[in-house]
């Protein structure tokens, strides 16, 4: 017999939701990277061009431009962990 | 000599008027009435004795007629290009140069013979006739540079006698008239040809410049988007933690948490 006197319908939602959520963006994740490695995969110079110029648009890429962002980001994700943290406390 | 032998091989293998014409290049007085296999004798002898000539005076005279040189140039090349032109002033030459061009004219010049001598047979020998075909073609050609002065032909006739290049009035004067403005017009042309290769460039340049200029704007923006997109996901997370976190602290609190006792209340005395 499930212990229904402790069952709690949000801690089922919860574990749903981030099931879901995580398969969901592992796919996807998965499925550009692979497309990606098929378009950079192509040999000959025309494929070498195509990989040596994303390179260099890496390269070039300046993260202090998005400086704000990533802040923001870093106390969001703060947030979240002391959120998760008083669950267990609780 | 088996080295000539391919040499007269090809020479057999022309018309008499083509080779007629070579020998004439060469500076060679084509007698009327001349056998073929005495003509490829002739030539024959003529392009041992072109070989034999010092590379140094070959190359002294071509400056002296301004034809650039390559290193890779040919002697018998560089001799029909010299034989092309008759020029009369032959103050810039060394003496060493002087006899060749004797030599290749066909004057015969004795040895020990002094300067004056030698250019005074090279002026006869030029002729009556050429002589004043040249004075012609100066004065046409003097006169094609005034007029074409108007249209910027002035400066780059300076330019020309900067870069030791020929000017239209002595491309004239060696070439007659069509040929010396054939010869002009189609530096101009290949001038302008240039020109417009430079200007082509420079606008594959700015557009290649542009294309990369936008692919960076592309990809700041699509950066910008995902953590746009990555602060929203947060933002969803944190406020379903705090409903979850007030729903366990609504259900610890009032739906499934401990009893309490109640404590028991005495009666007044």
């Amino acid at each position: 017999m499930p212990d229904l006197e402790h069952f709690s319908l949000f801690h089922l939602y919860r574990w749903i939701l981030v099931v879901l959520g995580v398969t969901y963006a592992t796919a996807l994740t998965i499925a550009y990277f692979w497309n990606l490695h098929l378009q950079l995969r192509q040999a000959g110079s025309r494929g070498q061009l195509v990989r040596r110029y994303l390179l260099l648009h890496i390269l070039r890429l300046r993260l202090r431009r998005f400086w704000l962002d990533v802040v923001e980001i870093v106390v969001l994700v703060a947030i979240l962990w002391e959120l998760v943290a008083l669950h267990s406390a609780l | 000599m088996s080295a000539d032998k391919p040499e007269h091989a090809k020479h057999a293998e022309r018309s008499a008027d083509e080779l007629a014409k070579y020998a004439r290049e060469l500076g060679l007085l084509v007698p009327a009435g001349i056998s073929q296999a005495e003509l490829i004798q002739l030539v024959g002898d003529r392009l041992e004795v072109v070989e034999s000539i010092d590379r140094a005076v070959l190359q002294e005279l071509a400056a002296w007629v301004r034809v650039k040189v390559d290193p890779q140039t040919p002697n018998e090349s560089l001799v029909r290009s010299i034989m092309l032109r008759h020029g009369r002033h032959f103050d810039d030459l060394s003496m060493p140069a002087l006899r060749v061009l004797a030599q290749l004219r066909g004057v015969a010049i004795m040895e020990g013979e002094s300067r004056e001598r030698i250019e005074q047979h090279l002026r006869s020998a030029i002729g009556l006739r050429e002589s004043l075909r040249k004075k012609r073609r100066r004065l046409v050609g003097s006169l094609l540079s005034r007029a074409f002065e108007g249209i910027g032909y002035g400066q780059e006739n300076a330019k020309a006698v900067e870069n030791a290049e020929p000017s239209l009035k002595e491309r004239i004067q060696e070439q007659g008239v069509v040929g010396g403005l054939a010869k002009k017009l189609r530096g101009v042309a290949d001038d302008y040809i240039a020109e417009k290769l430079d200007e082509i460039e420079q606008r594959i340049d700015y557009k290649l410049d542009e294309i990369d200029r936008r692919l960076m704007e592309w990809r700041d923006r699509e950066v910008a988007n995902r953590l746009k997109i990555l602060k929203i996901t947060l933002v969803f997370a944190i406020l379903v933690a705090l409903l979850s976190l007030g729903y366990d602290y609504f259900r610890s609190r009032v739906g499934t948490g401990p009893q309490q006792p109640v404590p028991e209340q005495r009666a007044p005395e």
